[in-house]
């Protein structure tokens, strides 16, 4: 028994042939294997990487097709031997520890069951089966107490004669692949909401300063600064949108102009544009060509600007989704192009910057810059949310490859076997973030661009049990009131709310996590009264998909009567909504 | 030729039921039915293991009657030169080229073995 046990180490390394690239996560001391048909880890764990060098040398001569024979005979003979490990376990195992007839069926059915898928293969090629042939003639033939050693039965030893004889060819093999000077590399990196390829260092493969170290914190017990934040701007969210309902919508296009902090310093800039235009002649005399190259740059990019200012004015709020929808992408398209002209043209407005006339124009460009940006960003969240809220993970993200050290380079000779990602220095990560990990060689004889051979991608998520605080705007519905305290006109009033969520992941339903139900308490602050002073409402709250949307029933403190709510919870707060305009009682009448 | 005691010889043309159905215990049969010496020996050399707790036993019958022993084993070829039998006595396999003795032996006591026989 000792001897097969120490066999199935040496020989049988041979598995898995269809990876290169193992992976482990270690968590809490216990080391599981992360299968490929679930890639899901704890955000916060290690990681252990295992490098099949025989896997990886088949990989590196099919890449090129540089040993066709033998590549074929090792595919084939690893499909012979692909469920041996369990062969073997059975074997030592199980074969003598059967005492019941039932027991006794299920050893031998399971057994039978995968050495005939083995001889099926063996059967399919002459050569195969005179190998295995003799393979038993000479176990025959072998001292009875040798043979005892494999438990009287060939199998374990013939197949134990063909590792032996892959061994030697995967020698051949790897000292050729050696030979080609061919490099080997392995990368990680991070892929969040924020940005894509951030490298990840991995022990033993490269000497990248580590990221950040960040432990995602487990239990939420109160509401961050940036929670409380949110919080405010749906109060003042809520209070705008049961405005618009009130007045059916009318009014949105107003509301969006209102609100775009870069409408108004478009506008300007363009009047100084149409000014310099008109009056170039007078204007410049120095520097002429270069001013009218620079207004002519300008004048396409401002007038598309204003295009979409206009279209805004004339929001059509007969098909308010769509009209948004459209107006939301087109003003991204545009600001983005008008910024990238921006820093284009830096250079040359810096050095026309004396001109009185151009420095007042870039005075107003420096100014309404950082307005378009922060209307950017708040647009492209919409964009993120509306487009991809069904689709997590898709959002348009920053490149970033921030190089602070390389990935060694290894031969077929001197990899080592096991690399280690620590994910909490990997830097800031939230759930469903992505860490890659690829396996590139380089021919360096051939080509010195790295070709990738095999890539992996796993899923970050909080398995264990875990809260997280969070924030909706809610559409509340009274019931079981009295209408002298309650006072609303509408059946429901929109509400911000903040909820303490409990969560749990799991590391292998992909539908689980995408649902991420939460379940937890909710406090809310809705208006019943209309006096203009919000009311608390405490309550329970069910959450699905990232908390988007949410159920909940609650308690209204004040106007003593409970309401049932359903919730959004997007992350963008007040785009298109003016402020300060709280509705109350007293407003009304 | 001589054989231990995995080996039950068998002189009518058909199993006889004792062998077929052994009171004490279930087996999977090699049934052996040409005198090949090569395929005797790797069968029982093969038979001496006890594969899951289950034991194997060779049946070498001297001189088959290949029709009856059709009607005793249903689906049973006419060109069968051995065939296996599961511990239910379901048809597992059959042998027909004895090029390979060993390995068609011993492939014929792995179907023996399979769930879906027994």
């Amino acid at each position: 028994m000792k001897i097969i046990g120490t066999i199935i180490a040496i020989a049988f390394t041979l598995t898995a042939f269809a990876q290169s690239v193992k992976i482990y996560e270690i968590e809490g001391g216990q080391k599981r294997e992360v299968l490929q048909r679930f890639s899901i880890v704890d955000i916060n764990s290690e990681l252990e990487i295992k490098l099949n060098v025989d896997s990886l040398s088949l990989a590196i001569s099919g890449e090129n097709n540089s040993h066709p024979e033998l590549q074929k005979k090792l595919d084939f003979h690893t499909r012979i031997l692909k469920d041996q490990v369990e062969i073997q376990t059975l074997i030592n195992t199980e074969f003598n520890e059967a005492s019941t007839e039932a027991e006794k069926a299920k050893v031998l059915g399971t057994f039978s069951d995968k050495v005939d898928d083995m001889y099926d293969l063996v059967a399919q090629e002459d050569g195969m089966m005179a190998k295995f042939n003799d393979y038993m003639f000479t176990f025959r033939n072998l001292p009875e107490a040798e043979k005892a050693k494999w438990q009287n039965y060939h199998i374990a030893w013939s197949m134990q004669q063909l590792n032996v004889e892959m061994e030697k060819e995967f020698a051949v093999l790897k000292n050729d692949i050696a030979k080609e000077k061919v490099q080997i590399q392995l990368y990680a990196y991070l892929h969040t909401k924020k940005e894509n390829y951030k490298r990840v260092h991995i022990d033993n493969f490269d000497d990248y300063e580590g990221g950040e170290f960040h432990e995602v914190p487990r239990f939420a017990s109160s509401f961050s600064e940036d929670d409380l934040a949110a919080l405010q701007r749906n109060q003042k969210m809520a209070d705008q949108l049961n405005v618009l309902v009130k007045d059916n919508f009318k009014n949105f296009s107003e509301v969006l102009k209102t609100n775009i902090e870069s409408y108004d310093c478009i506008l300007a800039m363009s009047a100084d544009l149409k000014n310099l235009i008109d009056k170039r002649d007078d204007l410049f005399e120095e520097n002429k060509e270069d001013i009218e190259e620079i207004l002519d740059e300008f004048k396409p990019e401002l007038d598309a600007a204003l295009l979409v200012l206009k279209n805004m004015k004339d929001f059509d709020t007969r098909n308010l989704v769509e009209s948004f929808s459209l107006l939301q992408i087109d003003f991204k398209v545009v600001l983005d192009s008008f910024l990238v002209r921006v820093e284009k043209s830096k250079d040359k407005l810096t050095k026309l910057s004396e001109i009185p006339e151009i420095k007042s124009f870039v005075k107003n460009l420096e100014e309404c810059k950082p307005k378009i940006e922060s209307d950017l960003a708040r647009v492209n969240q919409i964009i993120e949310v509306t487009m991809n809220v069904l689709k997590p993970g898709a959002g348009a993200v920053e490149v970033s490859e921030k190089i602070v050290g390389d990935a060694f380079q290894f031969t077929i000779n001197n990899l080592p076997e096991t690399g280690y990602i620590n994910l909490k220095a990997a830097g800031r990560r939230d759930d469903n973030d992505k860490i890659e990990i690829q396996l590139k060689i380089i021919r360096d004889n051939v080509n010195p661009k790295p070709i990738i051979l095999e890539k992996r991608y796993l899923t970050m998520i909080q398995v264990k049990i875990h809260s997280v605080s969070n924030v909706s705007l809610i559409l509340a519905q009274p019931y079981f009131y009295s209408s002298d305290v309650v006072k609303l006109d509408n059946p429901f009033q929109f509400a911000p709310a903040g909820n303490l969520l409990f969560k749990k992941g799991s590391r292998e339903n992909k539908t689980w996590n995408f649902i991420n139900p939460g379940f937890g308490f909710s406090m809310s602050t809705p208006d019943f009264d209309l006096d203009g002073v919000p009311e608390v409402g405490v309550g329970a709250v069910v959450t699905a998909l990232n908390d988007v949307i949410s159920l909940g029933i609650s308690y209204n403190t004040k106007t003593d009567n409970p309401y049932w709510f359903f919730g959004l919870s997007l992350p963008f707060d007040m785009m298109g909504l003016p402020v300060n305009t709280i509705q109350t009682e007293s407003d009304m009448k | 030729m001589e054989f231990s005691d995995k080996t039950i010889q068998v002189d009518g043309g058909i199993i006889p039921s004792e062998v077929l159905n052994n009171p004490d215990y279930k087996s999977l049969k090699l049934v052996i039915l040409v005198a090949d010496e090569a395929l005797l020996v790797e069968a029982e050399e093969l038979a001496k293991a006890v594969v899951g707790g289950t034991i194997r036993e060779v049946v070498f019958m001297k001189e088959p009657n290949l029709e009856e022993l059709a009607n005793q084993i249903p689906g049973l070829p006419s060109n069968s030169k051995a065939f296996s039998l599961s511990k239910k006595n379901m048809l597992a396999y059959v042998i027909t080229d004895l090029t390979y003795p060993a390995f068609e032996a011993d492939r014929a006591f792995v179907k023996a073995g399979k769930t879906k026989f027994n």
